[in-house]
């Protein structure tokens, strides 16, 4: 939609840089380099007030709260003897994303080992990779991601000389309430060396 | 680098494009009236800017269309900024095309070799009025809920095909999820790609029909009014010298959109769409305002509705697309602007008419006023929810004692009770209250005036009731006449004795609001209570209070949450009026409410809604 009564035609006889100014002229040299300027600096702060202001709405992920974990009851000691095979248990919740709040649902798993009397270690089951699902082989007493074969020894550490996960299993805090074992359970940013939560 | 400019250049052109772009002529040099054209551009980039950003977020559906809007607004960084520009720039664009097309008329840029190029301009303003509207439906909000309703209700309204086509735009036979997909395909999909393909056109007709006629006039000898009288003046490229002047044109217009969005809180949201609610204060656009006073009009009532709602406005359309043939004839342009400025005029007239109308009605503002109210609400609900269920905002408000209370006392209550003298949505009552107003029922206010002579024979009170005009052989009521005459002759001890009475029974409500003042006054309190009985003001003589049982109403727990809901649920209970009820329905018991409305009724009287 150009203005009706700009749109001389394009002949090439009117290509040529500020046609019909007199070049010559310093004032109007200098008038046109200031015309320049100000079609940069006005023009681009136009165009870059839509497109900056729509940048932040789409950069809003980036911005947003991250979970500081939730701190869930999973099991009792007596479901845990000591020195026994990992556990794995489903963790329910009430997730919220974006405006929705949804009733009750599995938000994710953990693996629970007692390791003593009154010591119980936690991973969170998505492999630190590229989250696949860890399950524990009792054959050769190792935690397994079938995806891309990383492995993990009882106590999360990775095994293997070029083990695919930039990182050991994601551990979570325990904490024993009496006979209770709760968990705070967490999600974490995969394929990165740190534990960065998600 | 050369090599590979020219290897590129040659393929594509694009240097020569922008070259082209940037250095073609602009006759009769820079201009201020000439950044129309950029400002229009800049503006639909604007729009696609934003657009696509709150795309992101939007998800359209009947449970997720006013949540992911009311997200956006209040959640997503710089949501609420981006979509008030979207919403204001859309505004300030339908003003622009208008503009701009009484531009072209009055300009005489409309006639030959230009016919094409206002078309493509009446068409675009078109379109960009259908994008505003789908727009605008949208956060199927009770304004975006009432526009598909309406206007698919005009299209039904339309000959032969009319029912079919509002089935098409809806989706189905109701407005609806179906109906907010297809809006959104409209305006996020076709519209868009309508208008960028009208640009397009528009500028390839228009640099042609320039071309042509300068070509025709060879500089000089241009036919007059076509707007390239100044042919003859030095010709100077758009770069800088126009460019420059767009730039500064484009900033000042951007920056005025800011402020006003920043000034406004950025884009209205009405409370949700709700199906169950004819909201009288339902108005479209501004700019569809017109339409809305046309239809008002007795002329067009019934089944010729579809005048004002189609032949009008086609109408309006193919005049604009005669307007280059009628200016072959002598007087023919000037009818044309004499035409356009009418149609303004008119259209102004009639959006003016609604404002006014609208402003001098006191139900529309009652109206508007409660609509306001039920918004704020919504947002206050949402945002202290932190999450909302799966069933949506209309979900949780269906269960919301303030948004219900005063909806369901307007229908069920407000034909005899008036709630602060309004209907409890503000409107006045149908018929005069023939009840006591239940404003501020249980508070120390409401009983104090109630237990005074000069207040309880109001209409306000018990004025109108059978209480105090017992219907043909019955008497007062005992309660009447003990507060006309027993407490109107009441000494200075025995009127303190009630003050603290009515402290004590009010506190049996225990009202939030008054939850201070009554842990305050509980010694008083206590003593009150005592003087409810024989050593005091002997209410107990016919109420059942603590021991003293068998009288009614009961006093016991007067004016609570349960006394209230169990009081509605059958005022005839011996508990209550008994046999001496007066015209109130057993509403529970003739199960004209649920326990769930009679229960938000009496949260919302008592001000427990949370």
């Amino acid at each position: 939609m150009r203005a009706e009564d700009d749109t001389a035609g394009p002949g090439p006889e009117r290509m040529e840089l500020g046609a019909g100014v007199a070049p010559t002229d310093d004032e109007a040299t200098r008038r046109q380099f200031l015309q320049k300027v100000a079609c940069l600096g006005l023009g681009g702060c136009a165009l870059l007030g839509p497109v900056v202001a729509g940048a932040v709405v789409v950069a809003h992920p980036l911005v947003e709260r991250r979970g500081s974990g939730l701190l869930v009851r999973l099991a009792g000691l007596e479901d845990l003897p000591v020195g026994g095979a990992p556990q794995l248990y489903q963790v329910l919740a009430e997730p919220s994303e974006a405006w929705l709040k949804f009733s009750r649902r599995a938000i994710g798993s953990v693996f629970l080992m007692r390791t003593g009397e009154r010591e119980v270690s936690a991973f969170n089951s998505a492999c630190p990779h590229v989250s696949g699902p860890i399950t524990w082989r009792e054959e050769t007493r190792d935690f397994f991601c079938p995806l891309h074969e990383s492995r993990f020894a009882a106590d999360g550490v990775r095994l293997g000389t070029a083990s695919p996960s930039p990182r050991d299993l994601d551990a979570l805090d325990v904490e024993l309430r009496g006979a209770e074992v709760w968990v705070r359970f967490q999600n974490f940013t995969p394929n990165m060396a740190q534990k960065k939560p998600a | 680098m050369r090599a590979l400019f020219d290897w590129f250049e040659e393929r594509t052109g694009l240097a020569a494009f922008f070259r082209d772009l940037f250095f073609h002529a602009v006759p009769g040099g820079p201009g201020w009236r000439r950044v129309w054209g950029t400002l229009v551009l800049f503006a639909l980039f604007s729009q696609c800017v934003t657009g696509l950003a709150l795309w992101l977020y939007y998800v359209p559906g009947v449970v997720s269309s006013w949540e992911s809007v009311h997200f956006i607004q209040t959640k997503v960084a710089g949501g609420w900024l981006v979509r008030g520009l979207h919403h204001y720039v859309a505004q300030v664009m339908v003003v622009l095309l208008v503009l701009h097309l009484l531009q072209l008329v009055i300009g005489g840029l409309y006639r030959a070799p230009r016919e094409i190029g206002f078309w493509l301009s009446v068409v675009m303003t078109g379109v960009v009025l259908a994008t505003c509207f789908t727009g605008y439906i949208l956060p199927w909000d009770r304004r975006g809920f009432m526009a598909s309703q309406v206007s698919s209700g005009l299209m039904a309204n339309g000959p032969f095909v009319g029912p079919w086509i509002r089935e098409l735009f809806l989706g189905g036979v109701q407005p609806g999820q179906a109906t907010l997909q297809r809006v959104m395909v409209l305006h996020s999909g076709v519209l868009p790609g309508v208008i960028i393909g009208l640009i397009v056109m528009q500028t390839l007709v228009f640099r042609r029909a320039v071309r042509h006629e300068r070509r025709r006039g060879e500089g000089t000898a241009v036919p007059a009014g076509t707007g390239l009288e100044e042919a003859g003046l030095p010709v100077t490229a758009w770069f800088p010298g126009q460019a420059w002047r767009d730039a500064a044109a484009c900033a000042a217009f951007l920056s005025a959109m800011m402020v006003i969005t920043v000034v406004a809180g950025g884009a209205p949201l009405e409370a949700p769409a709700d199906v169950s609610v004819a909201d009288p204060s339902a108005r479209p656009e501004w700019y569809f305002l017109f339409l809305f006073r046309l239809l008002h009009l007795e002329i067009f009532a019934g089944s010729r509705q579809f005048i004002p709602a189609m032949v009008l406005p086609g109408a309006a359309f193919g005049f604009l697309i005669l307007m280059p043939f009628l200016a072959r004839w002598k007087f023919g342009h000037r009818v044309n602007v004499f035409a356009a400025c009418a149609g303004v005029a008119g259209y102004s007239l009639l959006t003016a008419w609604t404002w006014v109308h609208d402003w001098r009605d006191p139900g529309q503002r009652a109206a508007m006023v409660q609509a306001k109210k039920e918004a704020a609400r919504a947002h206050t609900l949402a945002v202290k929810l932190d999450g909302l269920p799966p069933g949506g905002m209309a979900a949780v408000l269906a269960g919301d004692a303030y948004t219900q209370g005063p909806r369901l006392f307007a229908q069920k209550c407000a034909s005899c009770h008036a709630y602060d003298g309004h209907n409890g949505q503000g409107r006045p009552l149908a018929t005069p209250a023939s009840a006591a107003d239940l404003a501020g029922f249980g508070s120390r206010q409401w009983l104090s005036e109630f237990l005074d002579p000069a207040h309880l024979v109001t209409p306000k009170y018990w004025g109108e009731t059978g209480f105090v005009k017992p219907s043909e052989g019955e008497k007062v009521s005992k309660m009447v006449t003990f507060v006309t005459e027993d407490v109107a002759g009441y000494s200075a001890v025995e009127k303190s004795h009630l003050e603290k009475v009515v402290w004590a029974l009010s506190a049996e409500a225990g009202l939030p609001a008054q939850a201070a003042v009554d842990a305050r006054d509980a010694t008083l309190i206590a003593e009150g209570r005592r003087l409810l009985g024989e050593e005091g003001l002997a209410c107990t003589d016919c109420h059942a209070w603590r021991e003293e049982t068998g009288g009614r109403p009961v006093l016991d727990g007067w004016g609570s949450r349960q006394w209230m809901i169990d009081f509605i649920h059958d005022p005839a209970h011996d508990r209550f009026y008994g046999s001496r009820n007066d015209r109130m329905p057993s509403y529970g018991v003739k199960g004209e409410l649920t326990p769930d409305q009679i229960g938000m009724i009496v949260d919302w009287l008592r001000g427990d809604a949370p």
